[in-house]
This record gives structure tokens, C-alpha cells and sequence, in this order.
């Protein structure tokens, strides 16, 4: 028993200092569906692919991650020309070329097996063609001023390879032929992916020689693997643990205000809603959520200062529209949204509902973190001012389709913002839904206005940057008169890290251990 | 009977319960909502939509569904986990084995600790440690495996650093499957995930030795022995532990059962790579091909169990098999 425990000193001593100073393990809250990284358009496959993939153009130019094209111009309205970097190598020394961007954005159209797919970026694609081999040009079927926006989220894959891999080629490395900071050394699904440094890499070659990401679901769990020193850093941190580790002095906590908006989205479908009643239980004829003065009530009687300091303890910064402060888009003459009970109280009054009516909004369980918490405290808020109101917290897979089909009176959505800019959300959750021009795909409480669809429709085909963010910011204003949606506040990236790193963020949501450097 | 129609009935009974299970999960989960939803990302068009539900097949009545599963079940094809676009079984047997070996440590410690102090506990009923050990297993049994695994961590791993929060060790090929026990590494990490969720078994299997060291004890078989002048160890191994150990064998082989189907909790605590998780992920997600061979797998392991458990209890027991043979 003394043998044991001697050895078992020893090998821990072993294992502490085989882990050198120049290797990462990452504690990963996202899990990812494999490594084929033009599969799934999800947040976990998307860390991972950056490890091993660049785009064409870059996400972010500040950025740790590199990307493929040297320069871009357009030529005309719907041509553009992208020259790849003279530099830029596979790992197996192969050049990247113009056929593998021609290979890549005709593949990701129809990965087998797909089921988030990345399509929608190159939807506007008529053609690609290789001028020579460093020269790519890109026709699109419309104007796209956003098209190189729409490539950097497409990662680059190798035609040479990739023409006759399957995602299991790409799961077992047999295709992992990358051009990316770093290789693949072995990935164990549902456990690990471990890499190493890309020595022949054409781009910034980063801090760390080895890095692990470990995937760890479980937020309590997260946090003890980085205590007990299993992991170097971790993100999406809990936020019940969050004070705990600041106080820590072993941990340093890097949090930094992010893209990703909770809003709700009060439905516009005339019909009378089962989930609004009269006082007495009895179903209204008709949605008072159709007035204008009604959502303006319910928007102003929130106390988001409130909302962000207690319930997401600090954990979220307060929203007054979809994009946070400093981001393309975000409009600064839209305010911030004041807290008025009087005012709730007398629209609602004026709207001609002075006694208020009952609402049950939907949230789900566990998909947004602290958004059942959040929809709790909003509901006391409009009860104080007549509307009583109950929350019921769904599984997100009954409450998906339901939200879909526009069933509830008042949804619950988390955005991501992914595209750093505003016109994304509008094509996505604020467009008039329409399945021919592909717009509202996400809009559940069928929001509908004329005058931002122009605008939506003038800032995806104008080139101008100044005058498109302009546009954008007067469509900012029109939802936000309308209170198409209830914009309540966008999450913060928070890591924590063991003493001695630093965590640098990104103007995406992305998480990658680039953005990981020791002081 | 013969051993054989024995065998041959059991193995009909099994299939008809993956058959019910097939159904119960095609229509449970065909109700809970559409996998679709679920899948796509907030950004896909309706459009993309409308592809993705003729892909899966959605758009098929759910008989007819059905039926399509049945006809490629039959040629050993159990269909591709949406999610992750690998075939479904092959997920996971890629998970099971991480779930077996830690199932197996739980059980072994179960047996290990359990039987020797329930043994005392009941050979010895009114010694204080004795007391102890009976009173002790209570907590086994009621404090929440949730809560005990973290505060494993926190003693364990945070606290004295002696082993791995989280995750498994350096793992070995042998058998097809990459197992984690044959290394140093890998045995450390196994060690606080194993005592987690042995902690109910190790109660039990204290609990009921100790009844059933208690029941037997009085009996004549013993006394005789006693009065025949056999020395009390061997009194303990041949006639008593060995008639406690019949029922206990049954209880085993059911908890172990459920333990690899359910040990999702220990499993998400100490983000153990194993099957719970897969599953509980893919209930999430409605990946349904995931969810049905999932419990067809769990099923034949059910099956299985059982099936040495009677085998063992024949070889236990003699009345068993003197029974079975005149039935």
C-alpha cells in the first residue's frame, strides 16, 4: 500500500513536469460533431477548425488566426478577384492554389451528412475560377458587398485530399492535410483533440508547441479541472463560480464584453394566443402584442441594469439593440433603453388594457445560460405593471419547433451575432420571413416591417462601408421604435486561466488557444 | 427444459423487447419534436430547412419510417447519428468501453469493500464498528452522487492534488478498443469516477450481506456445522458466505446493468468520455438512430447479464438446477 502510494507521488510528479511550458491544455465547454471542418456550422467545430484551417479572408484582422488571401479587389459590382498568399503551404508542402478555393466553395454546398451547413455563405457564388494559380475569381449571382465577410466564416480544404475524403477521413486525420497553425496528433471523440505546432506553418507561428482541448460540458466540472490543474484554461465560465475564482488567487479571470444578444420575440400573428388571457383566464380576441404601446410597456418596464448585475452576476453587459457598443452597425443615438414603470403603466393604459392581461413567455432550459433565471426576473418586472406573467422553461428540443412554428406569444432567442455585423441578425431573426429571398429564418415572433426590409435589402448591396453602417443604423432605429424585438442584454466571453496567461478576445465569439499567451 | 430451448426462449424474448423499445422510441421521440429544429443552425433558411427534413428522411410518415429502419436493422444497418454523421453503432462502441471498465471498477469495489463489512456487520451485529459500517451505509444510499463527486474534486484533486479532476487517462488498444486500466495514468483517473459511483453498491451489497449473513447464521445447517467442531473460518466460507452470496449475485448483475446504461451523472462530473453522456446528449438532440441503438446495445447487455447471472446461480445453487431440470 506504501509502494502504491509512493508511486503514484512519483508518477503525478512525472506527469507535472512532462507538461513543459510550452504546451496548452484548453477546457472546452462546446463539444464539437468531428473535425471534417466544412460539416457543421457549430460554435464547437469551429474552434477546432481554426486550429487546423484557415478561411480565405480574415474574421478579424487584429486577430491571432491568419488567413489565405494576400489581397482582394473588385472588379465589378459582381466580380471580385482574391490573390492567395505566395506563401501559403499545405502540410504536405503542397502549394494552396485557386482549384482548392474552387474545390472548397463547391464542396461545402453538399457535405454528405450536413446538417448545419455552411451553404448560406456561398449561396451568392455564380462561379469560381481559377485565373492562375495564386488568382481566384470570385462572380457573384447579386451584388454582395459582404462576400468576403460571408468567406471567412468557410474554411479552406485541400482539393488534392479532400476530393475523395468523407468526414470519417477527416475524423480518423487520414485527410487532416492542413494548412492551418497546427496537425493533428489524435482526437478521441466526446474527449480530446490533441495537436501540434505546425513547424513549416506560412503564418505567425503561435506560442504553444502542444495543445490539448479537453471537453468538459459540465460548468462545475470545468471549473475543478482547472483548479486541480488538469487544464490550463477554460471558457464560458459559470457564472455561480465566477466570484469564487476571482477571489482565487491560484486563477485570473479574463472577461470581456461579447457579440452574442439574448432577445425575446413578441409575437405579431393576429390570431388571439393561448398564451395571453384576460386577467380572469379567458382568452382575448385579439394579440395585444400588435400594439406598438404594448411591447414599448413591456420594453421600458425591464430593469436591465438590474437584470445584468444580479441575476447574470455581472456576467452580461445591458443591450439597447442587437449589436453591442463598438461593433459595425451598433447605432450610438439609439440610447439606452430607460427603465420607466409610469410610463409602462400608462401606455399599457392608453393601448386600453389599464388593468393589464396574462402572458406566458417561453425560455429554454438549457441552451442559453442564465436565460431561464433572466425570463424569471423579467416576468416579476411586467407583473408589477399589470401584465402577469409566467414563465415556462421548455427542453429546447420540444421548444425548437414550437418557437419555429410561432406557437408562443413571447420567445426567448440567443444570437450570436456571428458576422461581427448588423445585417446579419436582420437577415436572420428581423427580415420579413420569406423562404424565396431566404430571409426570417429565425424570426419566431414574425416581426414584419417594410421599411427595415429596404434597408435591409440597400445595406446588402451597397459597397460604400460608411454608408452601409449608416443604413444599418437607421434600421437599428426603425425595430427599435417598433420594439420589434426585445433587445435585454449580450453575454461577456469569460476564460479562466491559471495564473501567469493571458486571454486576449477577439471581436467574434470565437475561443481559440491563440488567443492564449503567458505574461 | 434443455439448456438449449432455455437459451433460444431467452434470446426471443429479447428480441421482442427491442422490437417494443424500437417502437416506443420511434414514436416517443417522433412526439417530442422534430430533430430538425434542433440541428439546424439559427442562421439556415428555410430552404436549407426543407433539405435538411428530405435528408433525414423526415419527411416520410412515421410508419413508413419505421419501416425503413426495420429493413436496414435487418441488414445490419442501424443508420447514421445525425449529429454526428458517423453509423450509430460504431459511436457507440467507440464510447462503450470507457463505460464498461469504469462500471467494472465500481462493481469490483463494490464487492471488495462491500462483502468483508458486511460480512462483519453481520457476523458481529453489536460491535460498535459494526454499528458504524450499518449506520455509515445509509449515507451511501442517500447523499446525491452529483454532490459527492464534486466534493471528491474538490478534496482529491483540488485540495491535495493528488489525482485528475476530470477526464480519462492514457489508454491501450487490445481487443478492438482503447482501454484506460492497464496504465498508471489511466488508473489514476479512473480511481475517483470509480468510488463515485460505487458509493450506492458499496451500501448495498454492505446491507445485503449483512441480512443475509444474519438470516443464515441462525440457521440449523450452521449450528450443526458448529456443533460438528468446524473451524469457524471455514463455517464463514463454505456454509455462510456462500448462501448469502445467491441473492447478491442477482442484485449485482441487475445494478451492473444499470450502471453501464446509467452512470451519466459520474460520467458528466468527471467528463468521463463514455456512453451516458453520448446518450443523454443525443436524447437532447433527438438524434434518433443514436438513441435506438443505443438501447439496443443496452438491451443485449441486459440480456447477456442476465444470462450469466442464471448461469451463476445454477452453479450457486444446487436447488436451481435439480429444479430446472425436473420443470
Amino acid at each position: 500500500m506504501k509502494h502504491l502510494a509512493i508511486s503514484t507521488a512519483l508518477a503525478a510528479s512525472l506527469i507535472a513536469t512532462a507538461v513543459a511550458a510550452q504546451d496548452l491544455r484548453f477546457g472546452y465547454t462546446d463539444p464539437i460533431s468531428s473535425l471534417d471542418p466544412q460539416l457543421n456550422n457549430h460554435a464547437g467545430d469551429h474552434n477546432a477548425g481554426q486550429m487546423f484551417w484557415a478561411a480565405l479572408t480574415p474574421k478579424d484582422t487584429k486577430g491571432p488566426v491568419p488567413w489565405l488571401a494576400e489581397s482582394w479587389t473588385l472588379i465589378d459590382p459582381t466580380t471580385w478577384e482574391f490573390k492567395i498568399r505566395d506563401n501559403a503551404n499545405w502540410s504536405d508542402g503542397t502549394p494552396v492554389t485557386a482549384d482548392d478555393i474552387a474545390f472548397s466553395y463547391a464542396r461545402v454546398r453538399d457535405v454528405p451528412g450536413s446538417v448545419a451547413s455552411f451553404r448560406g455563405f456561398v449561396r451568392t457564388i455564380a462561379s469560381v475560377e481559377a485565373k492562375d494559380p495564386k488568382t481566384v475569381i470570385i462572380k457573384t449571382n447579386v451584388p454582395n458587398p459582404l462576400l468576403p465577410t460571408n468567406l471567412s466564416t468557410v474554411y479552406v480544404v485541400s482539393k488534392h485530399v479532400g476530393e475523395t475524403a468523407t468526414t470519417e477521413d477527416y475524423n480518423s486525420g487520414k485527410a487532416l492535410i492542413t494548412q492551418g497553425p497546427y496537425k493533428l496528433e489524435s482526437y478521441v471523440p466526446g474527449d480530446r483533440v490533441v495537436m501540434t505546432r505546425n513547424e513549416e506553418f506560412w503564418g505567425t507561428r503561435p506560442e504553444w508547441k502542444t495543445v490539448t482541448f479537453r471537453y468538459i460540458a459540465n460548468p462545475a466540472a470545468r471549473t475543478a479541472a482547472l483548479l486541480a490543474g488538469d487544464v490550463d484554461v477554460i471558457d464560458k465560465v459559470s457564472l455561480s463560480d465566477l466570484q469564487s475564482l476571482r477571489e482565487n488567487d491560484k486563477v485570473t479571470v479574463h472577461d470581456y464584453p461579447g457579440l452574442r444578444v439574448l432577445l425575446l420575440q413578441p409575437s405579431f400573428n393576429p390570431a388571439p394566443n393561448p398564451f395571453i388571457t384576460d386577467k380572469a383566464g379567458k382568452p382575448l380576441d385579439k394579440n395585444p402584442l400588435l400594439d406598438q404601446r404594448v411591447r414599448e410597456a413591456l420594453n421600458i418596464a425591464i430593469n436591465r441594469d438590474l437584470i445584468a448585475d444580479r441575476v447574470l452576476r455581472g456576467g452580461a453587459t445591458v443591450a439597447s439593440q442587437w449589436m453591442p457598443e463598438g461593433t459595425f452597425g451598433y447605432d450610438p443615438e439609439t440610447g439606452p433603453i430607460a427603465f420607466d414603470v409610469d410610463r409602462a403603466k400608462a401606455l399599457l393604459a392608453e393601448a386600453g388594457y389599464p388593468d393589464g392581461f396574462k402572458l406566458t413567455m417561453h425560455v429554454p432550459g438549457e441552451r442559453y445560460p442564465m436565460a431561464p433565471e433572466a425570463a424569471q426576473a423579467i416576468a416579476q418586472f411586467w407583473t408589477r405593471i399589470g401584465v402577469e406573467t409566467q414563465v415556462e422553461v421548455v427542453p429546447f428540443s420540444v421548444y425548437s419547433g414550437k418557437a419555429n412554428a410561432n406557437e408562443y406569444a413571447m420567445a426567448t432567442i440567443a444570437w450570436g451575432n456571428g458576422t461581427g455585423e448588423g445585417t446579419y441578425a436582420m437577415t436572420t431573426i428581423l427580415g420579413t420571413v420569406s423562404k424565396e429571398k431566404g430571409l426570417g429564418a429565425s424570426n419566431w415572433g414574425r416581426y414584419s416591417s417594410a421599411e427595415h426590409d429596404r434597408l435591409l435589402e440597400a445595406a446588402t448591396s451597397e459597397f460604400d462601408d460608411a454608408k452601409r453602417e449608416a443604413i444599418i443604423r437607421d434600421a437599428v432605429k426603425v425595430v427599435s421604435k417598433d420594439v420589434g424585438v426585445i433587445p435585454l442584454f449580450h453575454y461577456k466571453n469569460i476564460w479562466a486561466s491559471r495564473k501567469g496567461l493571458k486571454v486576449t478576445p477577439w471581436t467574434s465569439d470565437r475561443s481559440v488557444p491563440m488567443q492564449v499567451t503567458s505574461e | 427444459m434443455t439448456t438449449g430451448v432455455w437459451l433460444l426462449r431467452r434470446i426471443l424474448q429479447a428480441v421482442l423487447v427491442v422490437l417494443a423499445m424500437s417502437v416506443i422510441v420511434f414514436v416517443g421521440m417522433h412526439f417530442v419534436g422534430s430533430p430538425v429544429d434542433v440541428l439546424l443552425s439559427q442562421e439556415s433558411t428555410l430552404e436549407d430547412r426543407e433539405r435538411l427534413i428530405r435528408d433525414l428522411g423526415l419527411d416520410q410518415p412515421i410508419w413508413i419510417q419505421y419501416v425503413n429502419f426495420l429493413v436496414s436493422a435487418l441488414h445490419g444497418e442501424m443508420g447514421r447519428s445525425f449529429v454526428y454523421n458517423t453509423p450509430a453503432v460504431t459511436l457507440i462502441l467507440q464510447r462503450l468501453p470507457a463505460t464498461l471498465e469504469l462500471a467494472f471498477a465500481a462493481l469490483i469495489l463494490a464487492v471488495v469493500i462491500g462483502v468483508p463489512l458486511g460480512l462483519f456487520a453481520g457476523l458481529k451485529p453489536n460491535n460498535p464498528l459494526a454499528r458504524l459500517i450499518t449506520t455509515g451505509s445509509i449515507l451511501g444510499f442517500s447523499l446525491p452522487t452529483f454532490w459527492v463527486g464534486l466534493l471528491l474534486i474538490m478534496v482529491f484533486s483540488v485540495q491535495m492534488g493528488l489525482l485528475p479532476a476530470s477526464g480519462r487517462g492514457e489508454t491501450v488498444r487490445f481487443l478492438g478498443a482503447e482501454w484506460s486500466f492497464p496504465t498508471l495514468d489511466g488508473l489514476r483517473h479512473l480511481i475517483l469516477p470509480a468510488i463515485n459511483l460505487s458509493l450506492f453498491k458499496v451500501s448495498m451489497v454492505i446491507r445485503l450481506t449483512r441480512s443475509g449473513v444474519r438470516e443464515v447464521v441462525a440457521l440449523d445447517y450452521v449450528k450443526f456445522a458448529r456443533a460438528k467442531g468446524l473451524s469457524p473460518l471455514r463455517i464463514v466460507r463454505m456454509h455462510i458466505l456462500r448462501n448469502t452470496m445467491i441473492p447478491l449475485v442477482t442484485v449485482l448483475g441487475l445494478e451492473l446493468g444499470s450502471t453501464i446504461a446509467f452512470a451519466v451523472v459520474t460520467e458528466s462530473i468527471f467528463a468521463w468520455p463514455g456512453a451516458g453522456k453520448l446518450i443523454l446528449d443525443s436524447i437532447n438532440a433527438l438524434d434518433r438512430p443514436v438513441v435506438v441503438a443505443y438501447l439496443l446495445v443496452v438491451v443485449t447487455l441486459f440480456v447477456t447479464i442476465n444470462l450469466i447471472v442464471d448461469i451463476l446461480y445454477r452453479i450457486l445453487d444446487p436447488r436451481v438446477r435439480i429444479g430446472g431440470g425436473a420443470r
